[in-house]
């Protein structure tokens, strides 16, 4: 077996779980040794024949946050303390994409509830993760019908109304979605929890993931 | 013979006092295939909405001998399966095979005989091969096959089916007719297409602002009120 079949093999949980584990070790390890953690993310990635290209795209969404939080951190941390903060967000948001490459999204909703994370949480999650597509070829065509009518003639101010007025449209269809779905859901029965036909098994495996993530943690950390 | 659905008189008004259904009676029996035409806003979605116990209005409405009242409803959503016009308001699931799987676990059904349910039924709809793919990768015609068999995997005694040939292409439809009438299931069918209606119905029933105005064969109907573009 090859060490991306493996990988891909595991049970979302123990993902789950090891990620976990390394996400925290990634906010306690002392800054001259988050180095290791993100040799041992290249390591995973090479391993799991990773994409490295969309795995960098996906995690560079959250850099606007991270450096926004950065800056307003210099005037009490520091240039370096600031640099440390950004890079300890990204190398978090490395690691979720990569786990989230390894499992896919919908074995990590279901270990997600089968972990215990409240029902509503990973609905609204699924939710998202199905429909925020559909949203997204909505606002394009709202776009384009605008573009066809001549917006971008009108000036910035105009451009800035129709902006508005777009989100308010998008607003107004996702509730008028929302309200199908619902129906469509409750007409198959639907009574206030999804159930979910995947049932994974851990294995040894498995346990050796969670086991090999806390350990490196706690030897990067205590040594 | 008893029907599988009958209604009588019918009637319901939107929460803002629009009436959308005047006093409708309807019969559907064993093995028809019953087309609603009529334009739109006339009624038809609103009367297959209450078919399944989404809404409920006044009068009297019975699938296959259950009354449609609050406290059957549940049964009710068994025996009538309810096809949305939109695919994607339907498929809310990460994956094909849960969001088929979602109608028999609801019922009660173990995860493996789910699964098993749902295997079955995406081979009968022919969208076997997209099981474990996402919902939004779909085209529209796959999309369509999912829905159906998630309807189907609830083992509904009648069909209600809302536009179904709506965003398909002429294979993609002519592959629904096929499939339709291999499926042995009672159905309602609200459509604009003629030639679909044609293809499938054994009569049909025209909706105008709430209300059954005709009943007949398709081509009668058709004619009578000019329903061809």
């Amino acid at each position: 077996m090859t060490s991306a079949a493996w990988l891909r093999e595991r049970d979302a949980r123990a993902v789950l779980l090891a990620l976990l584990a390394i996400l925290v070790g990634i906010a306690v390890t002392p800054s001259a040794r988050l180095p290791i953690l993100a040799v041992l993310l290249i390591v995973i990635a090479v391993a799991g024949h990773v994409s490295v290209g969309p795995v960098l795209r996906r995690s560079a969404m959250v850099l606007p946050f991270a450096l926004f939080l950065a800056l307003a951190a210099i005037p009490a941390r520091g240039w370096e303390m600031a640099a440390v903060l950004a890079g300890r967000a990204w190398i978090s948001a490395l690691y979720v994409v990569v786990a989230v490459e390894s499992a896919t999204a919908p074995r990590l909703f279901s270990a997600l509830a089968r972990l215990g994370c409240p029902q509503p949480l990973v609905t609204v999650l699924q939710f998202v993760y199905r429909f925020v597509s559909v949203l997204a070829g909505v606002a394009s065509n709202i776009r384009a019908a605008a573009l066809a009518r001549g917006v971008q003639r009108a000036g910035r101010r105009r451009m800035f109304g129709v902006a508005a007025g777009t989100i308010a449209v998008l607003f107004a269809r996702a509730l008028g979605r929302a309200t199908r779905i619902h129906q469509a859901m409750v007409a198959r029965g639907y009574r206030g929890q999804i159930p979910s036909p995947m049932r994974e098994r851990m294995r040894v495996a498995d346990g050796l993931l969670i086991i090999g993530a806390v350990a490196l943690v706690l030897t990067i950390r205590t040594q | 013979m008893r029907p599988v659905i009958s209604a009588r008189g019918l009637i319901y008004c939107y929460p803002d006092g629009t009436p959308a259904l005047r006093g409708v009676d309807f019969d559907l029996h064993e093995g028809e295939t019953v087309v609603l035409f009529g334009p739109n806003g006339s009624g038809k979605t609103t009367f297959l909405h209450h078919l399944n116990g989404l809404i409920r209005g006044e009068g009297r409405l019975t699938v296959c001998n259950i009354d449609a009242e609050a406290r059957n409803l549940a049964r009710l959503r068994e025996k009538v399966g309810l096809l949305f016009q939109d695919p994607d308001d339907q498929l809310f699931l990460p994956t094909v095979l849960e969001d088929v799987c979602f109608g028999p676990l609801n019922m009660g059904a173990e995860p493996a005989a789910a699964i098993e349910i749902a295997r079955e039924m995406l081979e009968l709809t022919g969208a076997a091969h997209v099981r474990s793919r996402a919902p939004q990768h779909l085209s529209a015609g796959e999309k369509r096959r999912v829905a159906l068999a998630g309807v189907l995997a609830m083992r509904p005694a009648v069909l209600a089916l809302d536009e179904p040939t709506t965003w398909l292409d002429p294979p993609a439809q002519r592959s629904l007719v096929s499939l339709l009438r291999t499926l042995p299931q009672a159905k309602v069918v609200a459509t604009h297409d003629v030639p679909f209606a044609r293809a499938v119905a054994t009569r049909a029933v025209f909706f105008d602002s709430g209300r059954i105005v005709a009943a007949g064969e398709v081509d009668a109907l058709v004619e009578r009120f000019e329903w061809l573009p």
